[in-house]
């Protein structure tokens, strides 16, 4: 059996959380989703950034490994905002479109007609008014879970 | 300590090393701790700054994302490569963010090293809540040939039934009997929340 050592660091953290003074816990969450909403332009830049880049990475990605991780870096800096800007339905599409990047890169396959109606999917709910609750969105995600389920049995029936 | 914790926090002495490469991601980072009241932060868009960075002064707290530059080890290996450094940062409280939280990615950060995992987009009250909690858990440090992190066991069950224990803070599964009564829910209550008397 491989020797086991416990440590007990001192706790520098909570020794600073509880000094006197400081936030009340509500107001420092209220502070930082204000701080938040002060900079949504800029994150919704950011993702209008990431959607133009995809735009010319998702068509190059069928043919040129080296973009393929490139596609996934893009979704996944769209995960990381679209929520924060109000945009939940855009987010859990770039997040589907992570894992099915996470999933073809790992596999060495690429499907290009799943992860361009990704994309299609993406721009649309970038502008679209819609909740992720709501029934359009709901709607526009069953499509896309049909589009990437039909790609996938076609994929897999010409390999196999 | 706990009571306060509850109620206010302090975080204004606090040095935070921030890991994000991406521009936007580390505004988001520094806002939402500007929020709570942080004001003191070292910012590292890279592997190499963020090695550079824990070599420094003391840090309270690192949030790092786990996706760093391509090519170069990212924030996974950044934590593991710290908790066995030796260097007085090398037990800091660390939070790994992440916009894909595959199974393999917080696999990956439970095995690395980092007190906790939050999902990207970024909610301060989840962020808070992760910082409170391991500032009041202060699990004890595991170094291992496999392991060197915070203790990853959140509950303590012992060993399985008829089977003796490694640790010699085991304890068998035989219950003794009771040899005080219960205490009351006022007597609790101060031991926890001691109140000022008028």
């Amino acid at each position: 059996m491989s020797a086991v050592i416990y440590t007990r660091a001192p706790n520098r953290l909570g020794k600073l959380l509880s000094q006197p003074g400081g936030k009340r816990r509500d107001q420092a969450i209220a502070d930082s989703e204000a701080a938040l909403e002060k900079i949504r332009p800029e994150l919704l830049a950011e993702i209008d950034g990431a959607l133009a880049q995809l735009g010319d990475l998702v068509g190059r990605a069928a043919k040129e490994l080296e973009v393929r991780p490139e596609v996934y870096t893009q979704a996944r800096t769209i995960v990381g905002f679209a929520g924060l800007c109000e945009k939940q339905a855009l987010g859990t599409v770039a997040f589907s479109l992570c894992d099915l990047c996470d999933h073809y890169i790992e596999a060495g396959v690429w499907n290009a007609t799943a992860v361009e109606a990704h994309l299609k999917t993406m721009i649309v709910f970038r502008t679209a008014p819609w909740s992720e609750t709501s029934p359009e969105a709901s709607a526009v995600l069953e499509g896309l879970r049909e589009i990437v389920r039909r790609a996938e049995e076609q994929a897999a029936k010409a390999a196999g | 300590m706990l009571a306060n914790l509850a109620a206010r926090i302090q975080l204004r002495k606090a040095s935070i090393l921030l890991v994000e490469p991406n521009s936007q991601g580390m505004n988001v980072l520094s806002q939402v701790l500007m929020g709570f009241g942080a004001t003191g932060f070292v910012k590292a868009e890279n592997y190499e700054e963020a090695r550079q960075a824990v070599r420094g002064d003391p840090l309270d707290l690192i949030v790092c994302e786990g996706a760093l530059q391509p090519d170069e080890p990212d924030g996974y290996d950044f934590v593991s490569e710290l908790r066995r450094s030796g260097l007085p940062n090398a037990m800091a409280p660390v939070i790994i963010v992440t916009s894909h939280t595959s199974r393999r990615n917080v696999a990956r950060a439970r095995d690395c090293g980092a007190h906790f995992v939050v999902m990207k987009p970024l909610s301060p009250t989840v962020l808070l809540e992760r910082v409170l909690w391991m500032a009041q858990a202060n699990r004890p440090f595991v170094t291992c040939a496999t392991y060197a992190g915070p203790d990853r066991r959140f509950q303590n069950l012992g060993p399985p039934m008829g089977v003796t224990g490694r640790r010699s803070t085991d304890l068998t599964g035989e219950i003794g009997a009771a040899v005080d009564p219960n205490m009351s829910q006022d007597e609790i209550d101060n031991i926890l929340q001691p109140q000022r008397r008028a």
